[in-house]
């Protein structure tokens, strides 16, 4: 395994584009900002990445996931973040590529006060299968969990989310929010989305909830009486359905680059609206 | 007729079907320019199907007649040309959408139906004048359109677009409903000063309070898909105290 320590407030930009293991360290009392890059190629078949990040007390580490796997017939992702006491690990995820894609990704809040932020988005197209498992773990009381995913499927494209989040029991006065919402654009898109929650203790807040739905004719109608072109709607209406992910990433150019892709990706589906 | 005179909207013997069912029966009404109408009647009547007639919802087909805006025909026309045209229509229920911040979709909005009239700066110092007259704090540009509105928020919102667009002609379906007194007083009275000769409106209500704040020009009472009474203000006060029936059986007679 590649091991890597991270640099207190300067960005990294690390890219994978073939087998990757990988263990990350965000030292105690810094704050560090990386962007994995996933970039795999059509050569590769298969693709694994292991990322395994450690982040120690009172530390904080912005994590931006990009996974751009294009034709990648299949990508194995495998991610784990142990944070200690006081840590903060904000996560923002997006996965573009590859025709088959499973994510598993564990959280474990380790020490008491340790809070983990998760936003997410899958695009799913064509004929892609984005499956993302994320499991939260509080071990440790007043720790606090947020995952909201925002997945956009189109064409025939299958999207599966399934989220966990455990409280053990120590984990008394913890607090852990699920939301999922799934965009579907075409009628032959599939979401599945399965929040679990498994509290082990009392005194805690947990919340979840889940919805799917389509464009709708509705709010189509409403953007195109205000001027707007059907395209235009269409494209306002499914650029703002990512955007709270979008918004999230601190850099930039990179948020900018990012929509510009999606962009670029909504306008080459060429799955008829009705 | 003289130039002057000419009306800025015409509606020429309109029949309209929704998903096979003929709704409209023939409507027909001008509008002149800087002039208000408005149209009362019961619930099912058939007076918000002309409102998304007019506006060219794609469910609500025209079977027979015209739609003049200046004199020309915008029967076959999307509702993206007639909003670019300047048409307006303010709706009874508006839609939420997530996503889409308030402040993107009024640039987009503005940008699209007005070009290049209004510069950025231009734009933000005309967007914060309207939301203080409507009592609109400035955190709503933030925040997707319509989710988490209340009534009378939604109804604020859509006044505060007919006031960016500046319509020819304002189409309003029932902007009264689900409205508090504070709520219709401060989005009549910006309805009210935005009368001018360039704007002419058509008022969809049940209820006669709206018009205690928008004088009317002309008052129709629509009865199976169709106008069948017209007056003056004064018809508007007489169906509030003597009720649809009376005017329907006035119809018939």
């Amino acid at each position: 395994m590649r091991k890597h320590t991270l640099k207190n407030r300067e960005p990294e930009v690390l890219h994978v584009t073939e087998n990757e293991s990988l263990e990350v360290t965000v030292e105690k009392g810094s704050e560090c900002f990386l962007v994995l890059r996933e970039e795999g190629r059509a050569a590769v078949g298969v693709l694994n990445a292991q990322y395994l990040f450690r982040v120690d007390e009172n530390a904080k580490l912005n994590l931006t996931w990009v996974q751009e796997c294009g034709e990648t017939p299949e990508l194995h992702q495998n991610l784990t973040i142990h944070q200690a006491e006081g840590s903060e690990v904000n996560v923002q995820s997006i996965s573009l590529g590859s025709k088959l894609a499973k994510m598993q990704a564990e959280t474990h809040l380790n020490g008491p006060n340790a809070k983990t932020h998760w936003r997410m988005s899958q695009i799913g197209f064509d004929q892609q299968i984005l499956d993302n498992n994320v499991a939260v773990y509080h071990h440790h009381p007043s720790t606090e969990s947020c995952v909201e995913s925002f997945n956009i499927v189109g064409g025939e494209a299958k999207v599966l989310f399934d989220n966990l989040v455990k409280i053990d029991p120590a984990g008394k006065k913890s607090k852990a929010l699920q939301t999922n919402k799934n965009l579907l654009i075409s009628k032959r898109a599939f979401a599945r989305s399965v929040p679990q929650l498994e509290i082990q203790t009392d005194d805690v807040e947990c919340r979840h909830g889940s919805t799917t739905s389509t464009v709708g004719d509705d709010q189509l109608y409403y953007l195109e009486s205000r001027g707007l072109t059907p395209d235009q709607a269409r494209s306002m209406l499914v650029d703002g359905f990512a955007e709270p992910v979008l918004q999230s990433i601190p850099q930039l150019e990179l948020r900018n680059e990012i929509r510009a892709k999606l962009r670029t990706r909504l306008l080459e589906e060429d799955t008829p609206w009705n | 007729m003289t130039q002057s005179q000419q009306p800025l909207f015409e509606i020429k013997d309109l029949h309209v079907e929704v998903e096979g069912k003929k709704i409209l029966n023939g409507v027909s009404l001008k509008i002149l320019p800087g002039s208000v109408h408005a149209i009362m009647g019961r619930n099912g009547s058939g007076k918000s199907t002309l409102a998304y007639a007019l506006m060219g919802h794609p469910k609500y087909k025209i079977t027979q007649g015209q739609i003049l805006l200046e004199g020309e025909d915008i029967t076959a026309l999307s509702a993206t040309e007639r909003a670019r045209k300047r048409v307006f229509l303010g709706f009874q229920h508006p839609v939420g959408i997530p996503g889409v911040t308030v402040a993107n979709f009024l640039r987009a909005s503005v940008r699209a139906v007005r070009g290049s009239e209004m510069g950025p700066k231009e734009f933000r110092a005309k967007v914060r004048e309207e939301l203080k007259r409507l009592h609109i704090p400035e955190s709503f540009m933030n925040r997707s359109i319509n989710e988490g509105f209340s009534g009378g928020e939604r109804k604020r919102l859509e006044t505060l677009q007919l006031k960016l667009l500046e319509p020819k002609i304002a189409i309003l379906d029932e902007m009264d409903s689900g409205l508090d007194i504070d709520a219709l007083k401060d989005i009549a009275s910006e309805l009210e000063t935005s009368r001018s000769q360039d704007r002419s409106f058509l008022l969809i209500t049940h209820y006669q309070r709206l018009l205690n704040y928008i004088k009317p020009d002309e008052v129709h009472v629509f009865l199976g898909g169709k106008i069948v009474k017209s007056g003056t203000e004064s018809l508007a006060r007489e169906l509030e105290t003597r009720g649809y029936e009376w005017a329907e059986e006035a119809a018939r007679a």
